[in-house]
């Protein structure tokens, strides 16, 4: 019997040995969804008859004899700025509800069908994904299955919220300064946030082109590779895709750490991490044996930088509704977009080549380590409606500085792999296992180990 | 004692809002035109660490960012 607790990859395995159909995988799937989503509020949409029709695919498949791909009867969701073919990409607005429903599904999408998963429905975001809180205004909060009175994080809050309570396995979302690291760390799931130009963003709706990524969330390391693995592909339709070729993960997962040199990352990164964020952080680090510390260079500065570059591209793209239906965006993006859209060009093009000094210093430090390792999170999960939190002694507003950890990071693209930290009686909280470009693998390897020493997992929220 | 960023006067702020919105033909609300404002000041002290840094002139912007290219 699969459970909700049943990783993807022991999902897949039971398909394929054929204890179990994708069908029944399925409706158990959109029985649970139907019953408790409404105290998540992490689906916007659940595609039933698609995911009907994707699973008796899959059971033909192997009536049929054939070789079943590696996700066979895997359910899966989309945070809803990725393209479903036949629906509406509402991109967390209201304004898109008036667009036509999009012709063909999304790169990442295609990819996961072909891999054989089944795709279950559409997840709840922030608005156009300014946001790190998954407070939206037209569809309502996502609410933390870890405690329904706290946020999700976001901008890929359903994302998470689905994974974390056991909805389904796997789940994709995007992240431009934080927005899969940061509700990964306060739901407590894993997290895969790629090396920039890794996985296609064709057919996703684009929030910041210069800093948009897309990945998987998933409960265990093995289902965040392996989903990783599929969506793999050097997409012309996507002119930022530039990976060096197809590197699969999940075969060298065991791997090891051995010979990795592993670093902390101090200054900005710990002076802007609350204590319980520097305690997940100690005891990752003591599990790695990791103790030197590394200073990231202007590590504050990239963050302003990333703030400018987010802002004028963001509302770039917006303009046009701007200009003529301002009331309809979500009061907690419209004012930023609407100044946004006034940035000054000196400002943004001084943000774009700061960015080229602090990519050089960033990527010289990997001359003397492989891994970097920070918290995702100065806290664990706010209250949903807070306005301010304490951060190393100081209120400020609670909002943006959940993305105090991330953004210099995701700023010049680096891939880093989220592991929760669940401790009894807390919200769990994060830490970012960061690479060099190119280097999920690496990242995912020293996940992995972290989580077969029962360091980090992700256990399903309790009902 | 020195203000937070956010809270520094900016007398030159709502002019610039008020003169780019009307040269992009970007309408403000008045009920926004708080809420823009305050943002505008948001992005202009971030704006301020950008600029106060020194950057060489052969430091070339990013507009399609690669990692594997400097």
């Amino acid at each position: 019997m699969i459970g909700p607790d049943a990783k993807a990859l022991e999902i897949a395995a039971a398909v394929a040995g054929g204890t179990v159909s994708a069908r029944e995988v399925i409706e158990a799937a959109l029985e649970r969804i139907a019953r408790l989503d409404s105290k998540y509020n992490s689906f916007t949409e659940v595609t039933g008859s698609r995911a009907r029709a994707e699973a008796a695919s899959v059971d033909a498949m192997r009536q049929r004899g054939e070789t079943l791909p590696p996700l066979a009867g895997v359910p899966y969701a989309v945070k809803n700025l990725f393209d479903i073919e036949g629906i509406t990409t509402l991109a967390g607005s209201k304004i898109n509800r008036d667009l036509p429903p999009a012709k063909q599904d999304a790169t990442l999408i295609a990819r996961m069908r072909s891999a054989g998963a089944v795709l279950i429905g559409a997840l709840n975001m922030d608005e156009y994904a300014y946001g790190f809180s998954t407070e939206n205004t037209h569809y309502g909060p996502a609410h933390n299955p870890h405690d329904l009175d706290r946020i999700a994080g976001g901008s890929s809050g359903g994302s998470a919220a689905a994974v974390a309570a056991g909805l389904v396995p796997i789940t994709l979302g995007s992240d431009t300064n934080g927005s899969i690291r940061v509700p990964a760390s306060l739901c407590g799931v894993f997290g895969l946030k790629p090396t920039y130009g890794r996985l296609s963003r064709k057919g996703s709706c684009l929030f910041v082109a210069s800093l948009d990524h897309v990945g998987p969330f998933a409960r265990s390391v093995g289902d965040l590779a392996a989903a990783y693995d599929a969506m793999q592909y050097a997409d012309p339709d996507d002119p930022a895709c530039s990976a060096p070729g197809i590197q699969p993960a999940l075969p060298q997962l065991a791997a090891g750490i051995k010979g990795f040199r592993i670093a902390i990352a101090g200054g900005h990164f710990e002076e802007n991490a609350g204590p319980e964020a520097l305690e997940a952080l100690a005891t990752v680090s003591h599990a790695l044996g990791a103790s030197r510390k590394i200073i990231i260079p202007e590590a504050a500065r990239a963050n302003a930088a990333a703030f400018i570059i987010t802002t004028s591209e963001g509302a770039n793209l917006h303009l046009p509704d701007l200009k003529t239906r301002a009331q309809d965006f979500d009061p907690m993006t419209r004012d930023r977009f609407l100044a946004g859209a006034l940035t000054p060009a000196a400002w943004y093009l001084q943000a774009q080549r700061f960015r080229s000094w602090y990519r050089t210093k960033v990527l010289a430090l990997f001359g003397e380590m492989d891994v970097l390792l920070a918290a995702a999170t100065p806290v664990s999960a706010t209250l949903i409606g807070q306005e301010t939190v304490t951060i190393a002694g100081k209120e400020v507003p609670a909002r943006p500085s959940m993305g105090l950890l991330t953004q210099p990071i995701s700023f010049i693209g680096l891939p880093v792999v989220v592991v929760p930290l669940h401790r009894p009686g807390k919200m769990p909280i994060g830490v970012q296992i960061i690479a060099a470009p190119w280097q999920e693998g690496v990242a995912l390897r020293v996940a992995a180990y972290l989580e077969k020493e029962g360091v980090v997992s992700a256990p399903i929220a309790k009902e | 004692m020195t203000p937070p960023p956010n809270e520094l006067p900016h007398p030159d702020i709502e002019t610039l809002v008020d003169a780019s919105a009307a040269a992009i033909g970007l309408p403000i609300a008045a009920e926004h035109r708080p809420g823009v404002l305050l943002n505008f000041k948001r992005i202009a002290a971030m704006a301020e660490k950008v600029m106060d840094f020194p950057l060489a002139e052969d430091v070339e912007p990013a507009p399609v960012f690669r990692h594997d290219r400097s």
